[in-house]
């Protein structure tokens, strides 16, 4: 095979067996890699009901590179870690960058199924074609730094680890895993899958590279996606300022959450405090990278001084900026940098984190958390209220320890709200149990549609319509125009298409920064150009739908209903003030046509001739549509 | 049709604009800061102003400039007047191509807070002229 090792191995904890299995290039064609070949594996795994909750050993947690991941053409890192998660009950999975991705490749896998649970920590070592458990005991407890530098005192410099930390041992809903240093895979709790099998850490260190198919073809195209990126606007700013950069720009159009996603502006002077042209005039000490990229967005800090100091380290990027800074009051990054370094090292989601945290100080103010006033969890509860950075701070260690009613927290907004009842579902703002990324679905009302009918819940990678709305269009696929951002007209089509786009951008590998200058032609022709595989535009289009209708499918299989493909109460309630004044997507609307373009019913079940026309029979007979 | 019925207009109510900009204490310190020469080029009507941040005090030129621009910012004089109104996506604007951008862009991105604040002051600077009938076209 080209592009691909044309291997994975599953390793059965429980057991401690390990067996390989060639990949079928069929399926890696139809299903390309990332959390597309991912989800089919699930599929084949599931089985009859009852199914395996996402904590019991039975559970699957599969790790997955892209045919991409590894070559020379930029943002292609990528890697998926994906299972059944823990906050939602429904199908997860986190994308990560940086070098893990090439580094299993070159151990001799392109991707791990991990099922049972280990009876006491282990890690994962895979070394050019062999895999072996080793003990942990030794690192259970430690920060995901410590592991990480543990482990390559342990097997050498070139090691690339993949760890959690204290939160995913915790179980934490919202539990992350962290490779080497500050590369997270944040998001629906896989930190937790991990944990609750008992696996610290993964090593994987080789010299293998899967071969390319046509070498020739890649080099223009790399050409071609520099010279782009080198012109867009975005991009420069990207790598001058981090994703960050666009918090006051993004402000401007009311993409930014103030307050619990309450407000609809704040003080200019706070935002600006925020941006990353500020990080880079105060704390920004360099710039890092994932493989192969020439964007560099990833920032580095230290801060000496103050009350909260941070080793010089991986810095906060836009997402945990706005989910600890604007989301919360807070105008000052050195604390939210302090944040962001906790959440890396416990190994948490900063965007559930941080939003699960804006819930509680909302709670707090209005008096639902009264009776946890003396839980422990932080030196006074009643100083957890909007800007306290001190107080927030003292939380995200209580919700990595599950200490008093960091306990409570630590299961995500949504189960606290169901805990606290039908006053606290108000302010409640997740989808499917996620909490929402810090892109404001009034500003963009494509973006609510987008979020309500991710497979994974409130993701703003799931459709790519903040970057549609930020000028990127497909005319390839009939967006060929922008779309004004506060109409809801027109905007079920873009988030599918959006939707199609970007499944298959997470399954070959690519970063979707990197992919703003990526046409969807040129993505034809690289993933063609790598594999061998004779991909068309028609081709790559229908595993696009294939990809969303699997995890789609694989929902209703879990327990989802239609009524999980729905936005918040609280952002469908009109702002009175800032660029999104008076904004309500038209939810009705979005849904009726969306649900048309996917062939799904009323009760949000897919027509059995759409899924046969995709090559999901097997899905139909499942779902028994 | 264009919002502008000919360059002078343009220069009265887009210069006017930028005039503010340039003598007010917040802004003429950080574009004297950022020694940015912008020249922003305009179709429909064709025209060109110049805002000279690298001399002090700052010099605003309406027509054309002998000034080498660090800054290039080209667009049609709708687009100008829609962002002075605050009703442009910039960022989709300059990807898209409805606004380019040649020069430095970081520098460019940082001097956005600094010239917002003008969102609020172009419909006051419309009504000084009585061409209120342009604020809501």
């Amino acid at each position: 095979m080209y592009g691909y090792v044309g291997r994975l191995l599953e390793i059965d904890l429980s057991s401690r067996a390990t067996r390989e299995i060639n990949l079928d290039p069929e399926l890696a064609r139809a299903y390309i890699g990332g959390s597309g070949l991912a989800a089919r594996l699930y599929l084949d795994r599931l089985g009859a009901p009852p199914h395996p909750g996402p904590l019991d050993p039975a559970a699957p947690l599969i790790v997955m590179t892209g045919p991409v991941a590894g070559h020379l053409l930029p943002g292609t890192s990528r890697f998926a870690i994906c299972g059944r998660s823990p906050q939602s009950g429904f199908w997860g999975e986190a994308s990560c960058g940086g070098f893990f991705a090439p580094a299993l490749k070159a151990a001799g896998y392109d991707g791990l199924i991990i099922v049972g649970a280990a009876a006491a920590p282990v890690y994962l070592l895979v070394e050019n074609g062999t895999a072996e458990l080793r003990d942990a005991a030794e690192l259970w407890g430690s920060d995901t730094y410590a592991t990480h530098d543990a482990l390559t005192a342990r097997h050498g410099a070139a090691a690339r680890t993949l760890s959690i930390g204290q939160a995913g041992e915790n179980l934490v809903r919202y539990a992350a895993i962290v490779h080497d240093k500050g590369h997270v895979a944040g998001r629906t709790g896989m930190g937790a899958v991990m944990g609750s099998k008992r696996l610290k850490a993964i090593v994987a260190l080789g010299r293998g590279k899967p071969p390319v198919a046509a070498p020739p073809a890649l080099k223009p195209l790399r050409e071609a996606v520099l010279a782009k990126q080198g012109e867009n606007l975005t991009s420069q700013t990207i790598q001058a300022y981090g994703t960050d950069g666009a918090m006051y720009v993004g402000s401007l159009m009311g993409d930014v959450p103030f307050r619990n996603w309450s407000m609809g502006e704040w003080d200019d002077a706070a935002i600006q405090a925020l941006d990353g042209a500020t990080m880079a005039e105060t704390i920004l000490t360099g710039s890092g990278t994932c493989h192969s990229c020439s964007v560099a967005c990833k920032r580095e800090v230290a801060v000496s001084d103050g009350p909260h100091p941070v080793a010089q380290g991986p810095g906060p990027e836009y997402e945990t900026v706005a989910a600890f800074g604007s989301l919360a009051l807070v105008s000052d990054l050195k604390a939210i940098a302090a944040a962001n370094e906790r959440c890396n090292r416990y190994g948490l989601d900063t965007i559930s984190c941080g939003a699960t945290i804006a819930f509680a100080i909302e709670a707090v103010e209005r008096g639902l958390l009264d009776e946890f006033a003396s839980s422990g969890a932080i030196s006074s509860l009643s100083a957890l209220t909007w800007g306290n950075s001190a107080a927030i701070l003292e939380m995200v260690d209580a919700i990595a320890t599950r200490r008093g009613l960091g306990d409570l927290l630590a299961e995500g907004s949504a189960a606290a709200a169901a805990r606290l009842g039908p006053a606290a579902a108000e302010f409640d703002v997740t989808v499917k149990g996620l909490e929402l990324a810090m892109h404001s679905p009034r500003a963009y009302h494509g973006l609510a549609i987008g979020y309500a009918t991710a497979p994974r819940g409130a993701c703003h990678n799931a459709a790519n319509v903040y970057l549609m709305m930020g000028g990127v269009l497909y005319p390839e696929l009939g967006i060929e125009e922008g779309l004004p951002e506060q109409s809801s007209e027109g905007k079920a089509f873009l988030s599918a298409v959006g939707q199609d786009v970007a499944c298959v951008q997470n399954a070959a590998s690519f970063c979707m920064l990197n992919s703003l200058n990526l046409s969807v032609t040129e993505l034809v022709e690289a993933l063609a150009a790598i594999t061998g595989f004779p991909y068309t535009l028609e081709e790559i289009s229908q595993i696009g739908q294939r990809l969303w209708q699997l995890k789609h499918g694989i929902n209703l299989l879990l327990g989802a209903t239609a009524a999980d493909d729905r936005l918040p109460p609280r952002l469908l309630q009109p702002l009175a003030d800032g660029p999104t004044a008076g904004s309500v997507p038209d939810m009705a609307l979005m849904l009726r046509e969306f649900y048309a373009l996917r062939d799904l019913d009323a009760t949000g079940r897919p027509a059995r001739g759409r899924l046969e026309r995709v090559g999901l029979g097997a899905l139909a007979d499942a779902l028994q549509v | 049709m264009p919002v502008f019925k000919d360059a002078e207009q343009l220069y009265d109510c887009i210069g006017g604009v930028l005039d503010y900009l340039r003598t007010d204490e917040t802004v003429s310190v950080a574009f004297r800061k950022s020694g940015l020469v912008i020249r922003f080029k305009y179709s429909d009507p064709d025209s060109e102003i110049t805002l000279d941040g690298s001399q002090d005090p700052i010099t605003l030129t309406c027509g054309p400039c002998d000034r080498a621009p660090t800054v290039d910012m080209t667009m049609s004089a709708d687009t100008a007047h829609q962002f002075w109104l605050g009703k442009v996506n910039l960022v989709a604007a300059l990807t898209r191509g409805a606004m380019k951008a040649k020069g430095p862009i970081p520098a460019i991105m940082k001097l956005l807070p600094v010239i917002t604040p003008a969102y609020k002051k172009y419909p006051d600077i419309l009504r000084e002229k009585g061409l209120d009938n342009l604020i809501n076209v």
